[in-house]
């Protein structure tokens, strides 16, 4: 319920912003705050939003096997 | 035009962005137990190590910002992925932040609201407090923090009435690597978080103020963790600390004024939520900054929106288990965080030594040449 009130907003937001932006004349700042809002609106998102990958879940993958080793190596827990 | 801080404050906000949530877990006092001062004191001396490479790293450009040291020493694409690494970081830390206050209000306060609410609501309202700039930011600091070290106090003096053993003895009982990984748990959590805080150099008034006020500021938070982990000890037993989630909240529950005032803890917890909320709306401006930076935009205040609802979405989709944030504190965590936090800086430190070696015609042949291609550009 949280998730998808949230993707709505940052959709509507992302289009509105983007487009009073440009008018004022900051086409880059528009494209940027659009681009964020899009981001937060894929990981809003009813189905895609659970599949998509998140820091926690990229440096588990990343550091994990390093992790493992030099717990071990230091022969804590 | 950029508001500035002045020493004083610069203190101010670095206590308030450490000591918010340092108090929290207590991870390296359950691992360390009496021995955990050893590991507070590594933290602090590898932190402000960090700091201060990164202050001497840009002390050959005193008008710039840090971005815009990167760019100059890094080159500007290698710069753009460096600090890109650093917006990840932020983005790290704030999710274990905001999980870890939803997981201390779910537990103690609010249980039946869902995670996704509680977070939604930090995001708003840090979002807009960012958006305020440094300036109001700060002041707002100097304000409570003094309301905080006044609760702060009288709750130290209470819980140290019910101190029964003594939690400074046995001395030395961990191994070596122990204390070295404890060290190491300190950097990642709470000390090394302030690395953020390099980004915000170019704010301080006092430039030659700014290395013992970082000094002063860690050494005061360290003073305050190391007061709160061992009246825990001593109030609890080393045994109850290492079971409870929130040693000392736990301590701080034990607490009895008078005959009537028994939920002394309520009134802290208010304290403490303002000032671990400062720790989110300092990333988040920081991250602004620093996103600015990358993509050569001009600042508008509608960018804190997006940023805000990023925050959440990201930590709305981490650790979604309570066991999946100690396991990530204690395992993963440590290791993650030396990238940004040790290894860039001691790169930038490295590549500002050799510039000015070779400015001084001390160098070698190999950065002879980009130097010279670079200085038409400059």
């Amino acid at each position: 319920m949280v998730n998808n009130a949230v993707c709505a907003i940052a959709i509507g937001y992302g289009i509105g912003a983007c487009i009073a932006l440009q008018r004022r004349g900051s086409g880059r700042e528009g494209a940027a705050v659009l681009l964020l809002c899009v981001v937060v609106a894929a990981y809003c998102a009813p189905v895609i939003g659970k599949s998509m990958p998140t820091v926690e879940s990229a440096y588990k993958r990343i550091y994990g096997p390093i992790s493992s080793y030099m717990l071990e190596k230091l022969g804590i827990r | 035009m950029q508001e500035k801080v002045s020493p004083g404050a610069w203190i101010c906000l670095i206590f308030s962005f450490i000591s918010g949530f340092s108090t929290l877990f207590l991870q390296e006092a359950k691992l360390l137990e009496q021995d955990v001062w050893l590991s507070y004191l590594c933290g602090i001396a590898m932190s402000f190590g960090v700091l201060a490479v990164l202050y001497l790293a840009q002390r050959n450009y005193p008008g710039l910002s840090m971005t815009e040291v990167f760019d100059r020493l890094l080159g500007k694409q290698i710069a753009k992925i460096c600090l890109c690494l650093y917006l990840v970081y932020i983005l790290e830390i704030q999710g274990a932040a905001f999980q870890a206050l939803t997981l201390f209000y779910r537990t103690v306060v609010l249980p039946n609201t869902s995670s996704g609410q509680i977070i939604l609501l930090i995001a708003l309202t840090t979002a807009y407090a960012s958006s305020l700039g440094l300036g109001a930011i700060v002041r707002t600091v100097q304000v409570l923090l003094c309301f905080f070290l006044f609760f702060m106090l009288v709750i130290v003096v209470f819980i140290y009435k019910n101190v029964t053993i003594n939690p400074f003895l046995p001395l030395f009982q961990h191994r070596a690597p122990e204390i070295a990984f404890g060290g190491l748990l300190s950097l990642y959590f709470p000390f090394g978080k302030s690395i953020v805080f390099c980004f915000l150099f170019s704010r301080v008034t006092n430039r030659k103020k700014l290395l013992p006020s970082t000094l002063i500021a860690l050494s005061l938070s360290g003073l305050y963790l190391f007061a709160a982990t061992y009246l825990s000890f001593g109030s609890l037993g080393m045994n109850l600390v290492q079971s409870v989630t929130f040693p000392f909240f736990s301590a701080i529950q034990l607490v009895r004024f008078g005959e009537y005032l028994e939920r002394i803890e309520i009134m802290i917890i208010g304290i403490w939520t303002v000032f671990t909320l400062f720790e989110i709306i300092v990333l988040q401006f920081v991250f602004m900054q620093v996103f600015e930076h990358i993509f050569a935009l001009k600042h508008v205040r509608a960018l804190a929106l997006p940023v805000g609802l990023l925050f959440f979405a990201m930590s709305h989709r981490s650790f979604v288990h309570q066991a999946d944030l100690s396991f990530y504190n204690f395992r993963i965590g440590p290791f993650s965080t030396l990238l940004p936090t040790v290894v860039i800086p001691l790169l930038l430190l490295l590549i500002s030594l050799l510039k000015r070696g070779n400015r001084s015609g001390e160098g070698g042949p190999l950065l002879a040449s980009s130097d010279d291609a670079r200085r038409p550009r400059s």
